[in-house]
């Protein structure tokens, strides 16, 4: 029985001893007064963390702060104050403000443990963070609470309404009249400012605003916040705008023949509302010298390479089809407007340029829908040069080198011949007539050639053209070859398409057309030298994948159902 | 047709929406076209509207949610969510953010009635659950940053019937039966501006399917009314009503 004693009385002293906490004043300045209970006299605080223990109480006079310190929480008392400790416990903390202001900052509250602030009105249980309670002898009392919650209870219950309730962050209650209803508002920016400000009495007029302005600090971080939503939602919108303006995009980095690095970045866009354009942008870090791009063309005239290494080259397809209806805002219904008979395209140009320098080399076809026909035609017609039957009915050539701002007149077909009654080969704009220099057109004449291979896919062509389909003016050559090349650069074979057991996806992206187009001089035959001088070739490579995409896509996503 | 008037009909209150749209009838072509190419992805965004991801308010335990508008109203989708406080903001260290727990399901009844009245469909399910946290701090006494996470999936099925041949814009279809699953991470601000009525913003981003998702909302004692923004989506911008109780 004695044991049973011992151990009983061992552990209530354990627990009274983790029960209880203290109320120390750590800090004062001013007059402050201290009485040990209700029944002493009021004296002077003897010094700095001194021990409150329940039952007493502090007053400050005017200009004078004190600051307490309870289990990991604070309280301060401003000037012309009065605060009775009535409880100190672990789990009851309680504080009498009979007159004054207090601000409380209560962390680190044990479940089911209690911290609160009694006014002559009313109590206060805080459940967050920062308070601030003012409290008046005739009864009037209010509270700011910056954060948490506090659960408010009335001393004496109200004649109508609630007893008790909680007021969250962000609000500010108060009890002007104790015979009127209570009044609830939004904190005000002042009290916000004064809870935030540094209450230690040993505070300087600096320190005071230290929380502020990093309140402050955060402020300007929710606002960068809400600046960066909105320019996420700026991207949105830009992205739903390039939805429409770009419908298809892919990229892919592939070995070109020549074994530079390319990177292929590919996008199908609608510059106007009756117009599409498949942009295949090529780019090399690198573009290696060399002779002749294969064994095939190796010593073949007019294909030999003669500009040298090239850093950062840009080279570009365009493709642009223009419709004689507006095209449907989705995609998805490309197919039924594509499949109608009223619609047909009104032109289209083919643009193969070399766009590394300020100067743009490039080589061009274009196409013209002729009613009478019913088909898109590419013959003098679309250079605005007027011919009576079909006998000249051959390929016309633009090319030249020109400023960069002229090229989407080239691709947007915004050109004619200069002289319309005895042609130059020339261009001009269609839309005002003016200059664009550098470009020159051909017509294309006997006396081409062209090998190719039934295994191994490629193509080597040459075209003579006559300058404004007139003799007068000279003559130029076109060599263009043409490979379809693996993602390493090896030229395919027909098997490797026909016979590869592969799906026509895989096969597309895993293959492109490589195409390097020359412009050369004439010399009773197409001769090795740049018929614009420094400017030796354009090396594009085609890629399927946008094409591939766009099909699919069109075909409904059909492999999402089951069949 | 049943099956393009059962998806039209679907949507048809967002044709209200819509007055730029000279041609309804073009616009609900389009709409169905992007619903056949994705079926799950258009039916999450929808029950996405009714996944509540903000904070409990402060002074408060819980939230409970329905999603009025344009879940019930008119799609039928049944739905209820929770968001629970677990941990209350500064309570045992001060930096110690609000951690809220939230989940919620969805079902749509009128899938199985449509089902059930017509012909051409044998069956049709769509349901779903959505669960994750939310941490909050407080910026200032009126501002709160939330950030968290969400877990949502979507199960769809839509059956028709064999005996008939079915058509939607061309192409034959008979059946899906596929479901969408997405985790998220998501962003917001909340701002109190005057008693019991807040705003909110916020940012929700796919790490699955690399969706995107904006949110901007209003609510105060009983409601919650917003816009659900989804860039990539067949309809960009939905318009919600929650009916959100706190206690």
């Amino acid at each position: 029985m004695v044991k049973i004693n011992v151990i009983f009385l061992i552990f209530f002293s354990f627990y009274a001893i983790d029960s209880h906490s203290q109320a120390i004043l750590v800090d004062f300045n001013g007059e402050v007064k201290y009485r040990k209970n209700s029944l002493s006299e009021w004296e002077d605080v003897p010094s700095k963390n001194f021990v409150l223990n329940d039952g007493s109480a502090i007053k400050t006079k005017e200009g004078s702060k004190a600051k307490i310190w309870i289990n990991k929480s604070f309280v301060w008392i401003k000037e012309n104050s009065a605060l009775e400790i009535e409880s100190t416990s672990k789990y009851f903390t309680s504080f009498g403000l009979v007159y004054g202001k207090l601000k409380a900052s209560v962390v680190g509250l044990l479940k089911k443990s209690k911290f609160q602030v009694r006014t002559i009105t009313a109590v206060f249980g805080v459940r967050g963070t920062d308070i601030m309670v003012k409290s008046a002898l005739d009864g009037s009392c209010s509270l700011d609470v910056l954060y948490g919650e506090v659960e408010f209870q009335y001393l004496i219950p109200p004649k109508k309404g609630e007893r008790s309730f909680v007021i969250s962050q962000g609000m500010s209650f108060s009890i002007d009249d104790v015979e009127k209803p209570y009044s609830l508002s939004m904190i005000s920016k002042e009290n916000e400012r004064e809870i935030l400000s540094n209450w230690d009495p040993s505070s300087t007029v600096e320190d005071s605003y230290s929380d502020i302005i990093k309140m402050e600090d955060r402020k300007e971080r929710i606002r960068n916040f809400i600046a960066y939503s909105n320019s996420v939602k700026s991207e949105i919108s830009q992205f739903v705008y390039k939805e429409k303006d770009s419908d298809f995009e892919a990229g892919r980095t592939l070995k070109d023949i020549h074994g530079n690095t390319v990177r292929i970045d590919q996008r199908l866009v609608r510059p106007d509302s009756k117009t599409l354009e498949l942009f295949n942008i090529v780019k090399r870090k690198n573009y290696k010298n060399y002779d002749y791009s294969s064994p095939y063309s190796k010593n073949q005239s007019g294909f030999v390479y003669s500009k040298g290494d090239v850093p950062n080259r840009v080279d570009a397809f365009i493709i642009t089809f223009s419709f004689n209806k507006d095209l449907p805002s989705s995609v998805n219904k490309w197919q039924s407007f594509f499949s109608d008979n009223s619609v047909n395209p009104a032109w289209a140009t083919f643009v193969n340029a070399n766009l590394t320098d300020s100067n743009v080399f490039f080589v061009a076809e274009a196409y013209k829908y002729i009613d009478s026909r019913g088909e898109l035609i590419n013959n003098t017609e679309v250079v605005g040069v007027p011919q009576n039957s079909n006998e000249r009915d051959m390929d016309v050539l633009i090319t030249g080198v020109i400023e960069k701002s002229l090229v989407n007149d080239i691709t947007m077909y915004n050109f004619k011949e200069k002289n319309r009654e005895t042609p130059s080969g020339e261009l001009v704009k269609k839309n005002n007539n003016s200059d664009i220099t550098g470009a020159i057109w051909g017509l294309k004449i006997d006396g081409g050639s062209e090998i190719n291979n039934n295994e191994t896919l490629y193509q080597l062509k040459t075209n003579k053209y006559v300058k404004g389909a007139s003799d007068s003016n000279g003559y130029f050559w076109l060599a263009q070859e043409n490979y379809i090349i693996s993602n390493s650069g090896s030229i395919k074979s027909r098997d490797d398409i026909l016979s590869s057991n592969k799906s026509v996806s895989e096969i597309v992206k895993n293959s492109g057309l490589e195409s390097i187009s020359y412009v050369r001089k004439d010399s009773s035959g197409i001769s090795d030298e740049n018929y614009f001088s420094n400017f030796s070739n354009i090396d594009s490579i085609l890629i399927g994948d946008v094409v591939f995409s766009m099909l699919e896509k069109v075909s409904s996503g059909v492999d999402k159902w089951k069949y | 047709m049943e099956v393009l008037r059962f998806i039209i009909s679907l949507f048809g209150f967002f044709f209200l929406l819509t007055p730029l749209y000279s041609s309804i009838k073009d616009k609900a072509e389009e709409m169905v076209a992007q619903v056949v190419a994705d079926p799950p992805k258009f039916f999450y965004e929808l029950k996405n509207d009714s996944e509540i991801t903000l904070p409990v308010p402060s002074g408060k335990s819980y939230n409970f949610n329905i999603s009025l508008f344009p879940t019930l109203l008119p799609l039928t989708y049944a739905n209820t969510s929770i968001n629970y406080n677990l941990y209350k903001e500064g309570k045992t260290s001060a930096s110690m953010p609000q951690i809220d727990l939230f989940g919620g399901v969805a079902y749509m009844f009128g899938a199985k009635i449509a089902a059930n009245m017509s012909d051409d469909i044998d069956d049709a399910n769509f349901w779903g659950y959505h669960l994750g946290f939310l941490l909050t701090s407080s910026v200032n006494s009126k501002t709160r940053m939330f950030y968290g996470f969400k877990h949502s999936f979507l199960y769809t099925e839509l059956k028709l019937s064999p005996n008939k041949k079915h058509e939607l814009l061309g192409v034959e279809i008979k059946d899906f039966d596929s479901s969408f699953l997405e985790n998220s991470v998501l962003f917001g601000v909340e701002t109190l501006k005057d008693i019991d009525k807040r705003w909110a913003i916020e940012i929700n981003y796919g790490l699955k399917n690399n969706t995107l998702a904006g949110k901007i909302s209003w609510y105060g004692k009983w409601f919650e009314l917003g816009f659900n923004i989804y860039p990539e989506g067949v309809i960009v911008i939905h318009p919600t009503w929650i009916m959100r109780l706190s206690f």
